[in-house]
């Protein structure tokens, strides 16, 4: 498959993405908060297309049950204007993030969020073409032509 | 979730040094140590996890100012 397909539904680009932990990491598998049985590599969970998110953001309840690696803590601060000065941190880490048939990134720094979806942000999206037809109210993912040949 | 701000103070004390000869690559911070530098994120977190024998530590990559990241809505200072 070099092209992923879907229909644009309430004005979201929704996908299902993979997540796993890092290649070649199998630390979270044996860490203690794991030992209560086998623990899943990868889940596939709904993404929403974000182009306005510069790098992904992933629940943070997945990264944590897969055992991703975890950077600690980065602060959030607020673009809504200089009067909002709330501020709210979030958890980096490292995952494996894989669109099945068009990009398979190994190790990349996302973010854990408190959302019960993952926003695919330009740090996936930079490897794909994304065709959007609003009005017939589809979108597309395809690898670049000069990558096509790329299993 | 693990705040390392002690690790976040000692690498914005050694930014600009770090940078000098290191930009673009991964600073894993240990207390006030410097644990190592890496060139790419994969070497980086599996080196420190040996290293550290933890699967969670303080990493960043290594740049003259904070890299200032955008996700919902907000930005996000690495």
């Amino acid at each position: 498959m070099t092209s992923l397909s879907g229909r644009i539904e309430r004005r979201v680009c929704m996908v299902r993405l993979r997540v796993g932990t890092p290649d070649g990491w199998a630390r979270g598998l044996t860490d203690s908060s794991s030992r209560d049985g086998p623990q899943p590599r990868h889940v596939d969970l709904d993404a929403v297309i974000d182009t306005g998110a510069m790098v992904s953001a992933i629940p943070a309840t997945v990264l944590e049950a897969l055992g991703c690696p975890a950077f600690g803590a980065v602060s959030f601060q607020s673009v809504i204007g200089p009067h909002d000065t709330g501020s709210q941190v979030v958890g980096s880490y490292a995952a494996r993030l894989t669109l099945p048939g068009l990009v398979d990134l190994k190790w990349v720094q996302v973010l854990g969020v408190q959302l019960d979806t993952a926003l695919l942000g330009m740090d996936v999206l930079e490897h794909l073409v994304l065709e959007l037809d609003g009005p017939g109210e589809t979108f597309t993912l395809r690898r670049p032509a000069a990558t096509e040949a790329t299993p | 979730m693990p705040q390392f701000e002690v690790e976040a103070r000692a690498f914005e004390r050694r930014r600009a040094e770090l940078a000098e000869h290191f930009e673009g690559q991964f600073a894993v911070f240990d207390g006030e140590r410097l644990v190592g530098i890496w060139p790419e994120l994969g070497e980086a977190t599996l080196g420190a996890a040996r290293s550290l024998d933890r699967s969670a530590f303080f990493l960043r990559a290594v740049s003259r100012e904070p890299e200032v990241l955008r996700v919902l809505g907000r930005t996000v200072v690495l």
